[in-house]
């Protein structure tokens, strides 16, 4: 083999090797939460019937070390709340689930991106410093509503002011 | 037979020294480009998720 083949092959090698085991990592840590991970269940046909969906929103937290839990619905084609304020700085834990088909949940400009599936509440702790507005769309296609399938999250400075 | 077995074996040897000659200089800098490429954008990536934590 040539001597330029062999330095090639094994860089090639060893960044697969490198790649595969931050894809392994990353796979079970940093928030992800594979169908295997315990992820939270719910009835999709009694979705709008359990307290913490029936009126989704942001509410003081009651335990773990996040400051508020923010329950969203995503439903063929709205998202419930259809805007949200959150107290800059404060960790809020973002619950989502869908009493219908399969919906995205990605905040812009930030880390959140989730899929809401019927039967299953995707969760994302987040903190949120810097005071701003942040669209919040579905990237999985819905149906013919799809496009206009949107959410405003206002991070701002001061008190709670919701619904 | 063994006169067969040797011109192979010659022909092999030969196409061997010609691969070493090769000149490679410019494959090898478009391989480590093409990898400083993918690396440069995997840390930027990986730089934009970090910022966003």
């Amino acid at each position: 083999m040539h001597k330029y083949e062999k330095i090639w092959i094994s860089l090639g090698t060893a960044s697969l090797a490198v790649f595969l085991i931050i894809l392994g990592i990353s796979a079970v840590h940093g928030g992800h939460t594979p169908a295997a991970s315990g992820i939270e269940t719910i009835n999709p046909e009694h979705v709008r019937e359990d307290a913490r969906f029936s009126e989704p929103g942001l509410k003081e937290a009651t335990d773990g070390d996040h400051d508020y839990d923010l329950y969203f619905l995503a439903s063929a084609f709205m998202y419930e709340p259809g805007e949200v304020e959150i107290p800059a700085g404060s960790t809020v834990k973002i619950h989502v689930t869908s009493p219908d088909v399969v919906h995205g949940f990605q905040v812009v400009g930030t880390n959140v991106n989730m899929i809401a599936e019927p039967g299953l509440i995707s969760t994302y702790e987040m903190t949120f410093d810097e005071p701003g507005e942040h669209l919040i769309v579905c990237n999985e296609y819905c149906g013919v509503g799809h496009t206009d399938m949107t959410s405003t999250l206002k991070v701002v400075n001061g008190g709670i002011a919701n619904e | 037979m063994s006169e067969e077995k040797d011109k192979i074996k010659k022909e092999e040897k030969h196409n061997e020294d010609n691969h070493h000659k090769l000149d490679l200089r410019g494959t090898f800098m478009m391989v480590m480009a093409i990898g400083g490429l993918m690396l440069l954008s995997w840390f930027g990536a990986f730089i934009l998720f970090m910022e966003r934590m």
